[in-house]
């Protein structure tokens, strides 16, 4: 079973690096240019195998395109929310004092206000855009990771090898990141991991409400936005996005999981 | 007596002082409720540590021993008092103060990071104090490696792959690393089984001997202690009790502390004529008891002994001295 | 000590880790029993299955450890053929226990007095209040003071060495025939340590209680006990008079051990001698050779050491060692 979560989690993320990597020779069709209105509509089969939305472009190949989107914008994002969250949370825990009660009230209010609200700001304050949008949520998720590594950090600034590190003369840069933070890598990959997913999906949903990637660039959020009022009549523009995300966040949820069984050793201990 | 015993190595009363501790203080400020007191965990400590001697710090859990260790190593700073590394001056850089003092930790399996292995653990500190070339790096770990008693094939593996014993060997190897003058052993043997426990002692006197370093070796063992130490100070709630030659500290105890913690030893009964009983446990540190701070325990407590500041220290000869009103009574 | 009968009978008792029929021994045919009001020793280094011993008298093995051979008679009754309900009222009415770190043997949500009260009225049928008046002087007999206040405190409340005196309390609230202290000391300071000892010793003494003292402290066990098991890597290799353990042991691993301590007036009678210490490490469970397990440690290993386990060689008077070159 925990090997099952690690296995799924793993083969789905493959897939989709696999499929954003590839899209120009897997997609059929240009996602953007190839937009016959002739065709518009259509439902799956030959030669739009999941077939066309209402300008005629082809679903699976704005799908495939929207994968590059999506991949970018989750590790970018999650990058940027674990560099911040790391640095914030390690050097909170380590330090405490004055600095680590600024850093915890800091996350206090990020996590009493959802991240979306905070992103919603941003996005208007920026406008529409994939820097704005990389600006946005990368700013705005990274109370998980500070709770945690802070955390993680006081645990291990008990150690006694923490302590040789200071009496040897070391930097307290040099304890905190390279000797400590190797130490607390686990808990925070498991995190990081996770991000991706909930930063791909925050993604879609500001995608969704017009905030993210400009049009007509493909977004499974956007396509999904565009999909709302053809949704009794050609349900497919819908549901074919959806589902790719769907399973690319369930994905990164499963991988997380198996990465946390995988390197919690009390989880191996009770195997 | 101790002049005519066989294989006792000279005196070390006329080395050299590296380090001068005066007066020093350590308070932690404790908040209960609305009231702050301070906890006096270090209560006006002085001493002198002279190179190639072991002074050996005992006393019980709580007295303040590792957190004098912590403000000598710098970990801590001191509330009042002045800590003295002779030749350095007056403010001491903390790359010079890590140069001059290491430490070795009890807890051998916490002491080392497990994310590193011997060669990065080791040759880090060379490195950072450019002590050598990074070609030289790896010869200095050999001959480290060699001199500690670890083999030469430890150098690219992790912590975990040893034990107790050599663990702790490899955080002497890391602290002897810096070449330092002083080393403090806070408990070094005390998580160690009795079979290595003996090789580490054996292997701390070697190093004192060979490379002159001081050794401020703390335990609350005082078997350990007695093996070890050139001098003895005794320790209670945060001040010292007892201070002199090992010798006349075990023979001639003077203060009833040191006396009771002898026949608390097992095997003692046989070496102490008179088995003095305990009664009660350590006072609070937050609220010492005013007088002697150990009267509450003492079987020879007097009314002098309850009220006042305590007593101060008496000479009993140049090498011994206790806090004890009573020091001068013969027992 | 002759012609006293035995409470305590554990023979031959070997304890498996794993459920695989080849699975390492972490104890191998110990036997060894504790007689009517003795205080009997087990001394060794960590690993070396001392603690495991007392888990199967105890009637605590739990997996992976099981017990693959052997019988621990305690007074009539096979301890490893009770179920757990007999075991239960075994324990704390006949055989009660104190352990190294009394704060996780107490309930933390009870108040003290009500952790006393409750053996008496499981073991003794006592009322509430009849109880509770016998809690206090439970407290009172531990040398607890104001045992009144005290009963009312919750366990964290109390210092290391006052939760072992309601430890202690608690194990002797019903007179137990035999007491296990598996390491009672070892988180104290050496001044609480002695006084905890002489306490206990002077309970036992008064209610007649055998007690099975198992440690690491081999100055300790010495002190204390009538007579003393050393462990080696899963074996009792010698069994002695406590006070002979010092003077003359007759093991080279008790000789190493005896040999490596650091005991008070040693160095004022023979100067600052390295001590001699036992080169190399425990075999870990799982690696250990046939014939004597000592062989990579000992000085005196011959090919017969290698070969066949030395069996027990009786001593004159108490005791055995287990040693094809002793004394």
């Amino acid at each position: 079973m925990r090997r099952l979560n690690l296995q799924v989690g793993l083969s789905i993320v493959s897939m989709l690096i696999i499929v954003a990597l590839l899209a120009p020779w897997l997609a059929p069709f240009h996602p953007t240019e190839y937009a016959d209105l002739n065709n518009a509509g259509l439902p799956p089969g030959s030669p739009f195998l999941l077939g066309t939305d209402e300008q005629g472009r082809d679903v699976l190949s704005r799908i495939l395109y929207g994968a590059r989107i999506s991949l970018m914008v989750g590790l970018v994002v999650q990058s940027m929310n674990t560099l911040v969250g790391v640095t914030l949370g390690v050097t909170a825990g380590y330090f405490g004092g004055w600095w680590d009660e600024l850093v915890q009230g800091l996350t206090n209010l990020m996590l009493a206000v959802p991240t979306i609200v905070f992103a919603l700001a941003l996005m208007t304050i920026l406008g529409p855009g994939l820097t704005s949008l990389f600006v946005a949520l990368g700013l705005t998720d990274w109370s998980y990771s500070c709770r945690i590594s802070r955390a993680q950090v006081l645990s291990q600034k008990s150690q006694n090898y923490v302590q040789a590190a200071e009496t040897l003369g070391f930097s307290k840069a040099h304890i905190m990141f390279r000797e400590i933070l190797p130490n607390v890598a686990g808990p925070l990959v498991v995190v990081a991991t996770m991000g991706v997913g909930s930063a791909i999906l925050s993604e879609a949903s500001l995608s969704f409400i017009g905030l993210g990637v400009v049009p007509p660039d493909p977004s499974w959020g956007g396509m999904l936005a565009r999909a709302r009022e053809q949704l009794m009549g050609a349900p497919w523009i819908a549901i074919y996005p959806g589902l790719a995300l769907f399973f690319t966040v369930l994905g990164f949820n499963m991988l997380g999981d198996g990465l946390r069984d995988l390197l919690d050793p009390q989880g191996r201990a009770n195997t | 007596m101790a002049d005519s015993l066989p294989a006792e190595r000279p005196l070390v009363a006329e080395n050299p002082v590296v380090l001068h501790a005066e007066n020093l203080h350590v308070h932690f400020p404790i908040r209960t409720g609305l009231q702050k007191h301070s906890l006096k965990a270090v209560d006006g400590v002085s001493l002198d540590l002279r190179a190639g001697e072991c002074l050996g710090l005992v006393g019980e859990s709580g007295c303040g021993k590792s957190t004098l260790a912590q403000a000598i190593m710098g970990l801590l700073q001191p509330t009042a008092g002045a800590i003295e590394l002779v030749g350095f001056g007056q403010e001491v850089r903390r790359r010079d103060r890590a140069r001059a003092i290491q430490m070795v930790f009890q807890d051998p399996f916490s002491s080392l990071n497990p994310r590193m292995t011997i060669r990065q653990i080791l040759g880090g500190p060379l490195l950072l104090h450019r002590l050598c070339t990074r070609d030289e790096v790896e010869g200095r770990i050999m001959t480290l490696l060699a001199r500690v008693g670890v083999e030469r094939a430890a150098m690219d593996r992790y912590p975990h792959a040893f034990s107790g014993g050599q663990r702790q060997r490899l955080c002497i190897a890391r602290a002897l690393v810096v070449q330092p003058r002083i080393l403090i052993c806070d408990e070094p043997v005390s998580a160690l089984d009795v079979s290595i426990r003996a090789q580490i002692i054996n292997l701390l006197l070697e190093l004192k001997d060979e490379l002159g370093v001081a050794l401020l070796m703390i335990s609350h063992d005082l078997g350990v202690i007695e093996h070890m130490s050139d001098r003895i100070a005794v320790m209670y709630l945060g001040r010292f009790v007892e201070t002199g030659n090992w010798d006349e500290v075990i023979m001639r105890a003077a203060h009833p502390y040191t006396r009771a913690l002898l026949a608390s030893m097992p095997g003692a009964a046989k070496t102490q004529n008179k088995r003095l009983r305990f009664s009660g446990e350590v006072p609070s540190a937050l609220k010492p008891p005013p007088g002697c701070a150990f009267h509450p325990r003492c079987s020879e407590a007097q009314d002098i002994c309850r009220s006042g500041a305590g007593p101060g220290f008496t000479e009993l000869n140049g090498r011994h001295a206790a806090r004890c009103h009573f020091a001068n009574r013969e027992t | 000590m002759s012609g006293i009968e035995n409470i305590l009978q554990v023979e031959g008792l070997s304890i498996a880790v794993g459920s695989k029929h080849d699975s390492p021994l972490a104890a191998e045919s110990v036997t060894f029993n504790v007689k009517r009001g003795e205080i009997f020793g087990m001394v060794g280094e960590s690993g070396c299955g001392k603690s495991i011993c007392a888990l199967a008298v105890s009637g605590l093995l739990r997996s992976p450890l099981r017990t693959t051979a052997g019988r621990v008679m305690f007074e009539d009754k096979d301890i490893l053929a009770l179920n757990s309900r007999e075991i239960r009222q075994l324990r704390g009415g006949r055989i009660a226990m104190i352990f190294q770190e009394p704060m996780t043997a107490l309930n933390p949500l009870m108040r003290v007095g009500d952790q006393i009260a409750e053996m008496f009225v499981l073991h003794e049928r006592l009322s509430n209040s009849e109880a509770r008046r016998r809690a206090v002087a439970a407290l009172e007999q531990v040398q607890v003071p104001s045992p009144e206040q005290r009963c009312a405190d919750y366990p964290h409340q109390l210092s290391g060495g006052m939760r072992q005196r309601v430890m202690i309390a608690i194990a002797m609230a019903c007179k137990p025939a035999l007491l296990i202290a598996d390491e009672p000391t070892t988180a104290l300071d050496v001044t609480i340590q002695a006084e905890i000892i002489s306490l206990v010793l002077e309970l036992c003494q008064q209610s007649g209680t055998a007690v099975l003292l198992i440690s690491h402290d081999l100055g300790l066990v010495a002190e204390t006990c009538n007579r003393v098991a050393v462990m080696y890597a899963g074996r009792i290799i010698e069994e002695q008079r406590g006070d002979l353990i010092f003077s003359s042991p007759l093991h080279p691993y008790t000789r190493g051990l005896v040999a490596a301590l650091p005991r008070p007036g040693r160095r004022l009678a023979g100067g600052q001698k390295p001590l001699a210490d036992i080169p190399g490490l425990v075999p870990p469970i799982g690696q250990r050779a046939a014939g004597c397990h000592f062989v990579p440690r000992c000085g005196r290993a011959d090919a017969k050491c290698k070969q066949d386990v030395p069996q027990a060689t009786q001593l004159g008077g108490d005791g055995f060692v287990r040693c094809f070159h002793h004394g």
